[in-house]
């Protein structure tokens, strides 16, 4: 138990022990941004489907597939630098749960969505399966810019240390176009988290995707579906899609999930934020090197 | 290619967040001070125009930095901290106080990649603090602190920056809103006749010497 509360929080105390709640990815997350409220988007997108997005609150937005009728929902907002954030909500109208996911670039007037869904598996009903489209952003007295953010190989070969608290750090490499490697040491709370499950599967390899958004700056997102194909039975969390927003020129990451939770038992939807500061990391060769056994 | 560095460019503001601009377009008044968010760049405060940065430690409570000024704002509440050469002025119904809270905490906090300070709170009015690479030679230093909400508080150390260490010269105060919650920080290094520096981070807690502990005076 801890100290009486008495005016000006918990008495004196060693702030090491202060009551926090336990955490795992989202320790480090930066404060929400509520900036874009009474802000209007016309996304045209080259998949044809065109989305207005509105801003009515500090967690409310409305949104619409261009001329339909808007429907509200919850949304959640982070910043990785002053003008590119990371927007993402759940549709509620959906009898699959979908989420969209954007990355709203205001500097460049461009868009990237990602829009996410669960349940189109028959063998596997909790795997999520992401679909992504680019644009622009319409603005008045402007012309649409015929640029894009899109797929990348240019952080192929990048390895770095991401710490998402005081005693959980990951270490990622970015090796292939469409997947991405995960290790960390002993003295990560990711040995006794997630060894569990990883150490069952024939290496952490994980399909991921690879967007540019500009220079220093990338959508990475994973999906866990080897851990959901083949270990479904010792990991808590099932087909985990993760959206990074990677900040290499800073070294920092804002990001959110979107999954399924198995825990005691019982089964319950995960959409988290979640942040992480990086530092570049050596990777011994052999890690580097080994074959993707997932791939042919 | 590899896109991980060690952020040499930005120094110790490496892992600053991005600027929050919840606040541009808005305007408080405390009495007789008046604080107005001209637009994301400029505000107005008492009668002087200042650029300024703003950043966030948790979704309502806000940094400031402006001119030799800075400024805690808490947005639910209606409370803020202002701190001029003047000194400190606490504002709002039920306003933050001083508190001896913090006594008997150390944290390393880590502004980059391998960039970080080590502070020691070890007395009510005291510091202990070192700066990367020589995190064991320590300063002791006058310092106030300012409960702010469950778990976040204001730091403030009056110390000089030693030469040679990932922190620059010239700066002589760091002004840092800590949230124990998430063991984050935001804030800026402060010094006669240079710009103040805005920075975040994050923390850990590692071994310190039982020694840095032991009050003085």
């Amino acid at each position: 138990m801890y100290q009486i509360k008495i005016r000006g929080g918990f008495g004196r105390m060693d702030l090491k022990n202060y009551p926090r709640r336990e955490y795992a990815i989202e320790q480090f997350t930066q404060a929400q941004c509520y900036e874009l409220i009474g802000e209007k988007f016309f996304f045209v997108m080259d998949g044809g489907y065109d989305y207005e997005l509105e801003i009515t609150g500090k967690t409310t937005c409305l949104w619409n597939l261009a001329g339909e009728e808007p429907e509200e929902s919850e949304y959640l907002c982070l910043k990785a630098d002053d003008t590119t954030y990371l927007f993402t909500y759940e549709l509620k109208s959906r009898e699959k749960r979908t989420s969209h996911t954007y990355v709203i670039d205001k500097e460049q007037m461009l868009v990237t969505q990602l829009t996410c869904t669960r349940g189109l598996n028959p063998r596997f009903p909790f795997m999520v399966k992401s679909e992504y489209d680019f644009g622009a952003i319409k603005a008045e007295g402007r012309e649409l810019t015929f640029k894009r953010h899109y797929y990348t190989g240019e952080i192929l070969g990048t390895t770095v240390q991401w710490d998402w608290n005081t005693e959980l750090f990951t270490q990622h490499a970015y090796l292939e176009p469409a997947y991405y490697r995960i290790t960390w040491t002993s003295d990560s709370q990711a040995e006794q988290s997630f060894t569990r499950f990883t150490s069952a599967l024939p290496s952490t390899d994980e399909p991921a995707t690879y967007i540019k958004i500009k220079d220093k700056m990338f959508l990475f997102v994973l999906t866990e579906m080897n851990n959901e194909r083949y270990v479904n039975h010792l990991s808590p969390f099932r087909s985990n899609n993760m959206a990074f927003l990677q900040n290499y020129d800073r070294m920092y990451h804002v990001g959110r999930t979107f999954g399924t939770l198995s825990k005691d038992g019982v089964i319950s939807d995960i959409q988290i934020l979640f942040g992480a500061f990086g530092k570049p990391v050596e990777l011994n060769e052999e890690f580097i090197t080994m074959k993707n056994p997932f791939t042919v | 290619m590899n896109q991980s560095n060690f952020g040499e460019k930005y120094g110790i503001a490496q892992y600053r967040f991005p600027h929050a601009y919840d606040l541009a377009g808005r305007e408080f008044c405390f009495g007789d001070k008046l604080i107005s968010f001209d637009d994301r760049e400029v505000l107005s405060f008492c009668g002087e125009k200042y650029g300024y940065e703003c950043l966030k430690i948790e979704k309502d409570t806000y940094f400031i930095s402006f001119g030799e000024n800075a400024a805690v704002l808490d947005d639910a509440f209606g409370k803020a901290l202002f701190i001029t050469p003047d000194g400190y002025a606490f504002c709002g119904d039920d306003p933050w106080q001083f508190t001896d809270n913090m006594t008997g905490t150390a944290v390393r906090w880590v502004l980059g990649s391998e960039k970080y300070t080590n502070h020691v709170y070890c007395a009510p009015d005291k510091a202990r603090f070192s700066w990367s690479p020589f995190q064991d030679t320590y300063i002791t230093a006058p310092a106030k602190y300012t409960f702010i909400k469950d778990g976040i508080y204001l730091v403030d150390i009056a110390g000089e920056i030693p030469q040679n260490v990932c922190a620059p010269e010239g700066y002589d105060r760091v002004l840092f809103l800590e949230d124990f919650e998430h063991v984050m920080l935001v804030g800026c290094l402060m010094g006669k006749g240079v710009p103040p520096i805005t920075v975040s981070g994050y923390g850990k807690f590692v071994d310190f010497a039982p020694s840095l502990f032991e009050q003085i005076g």
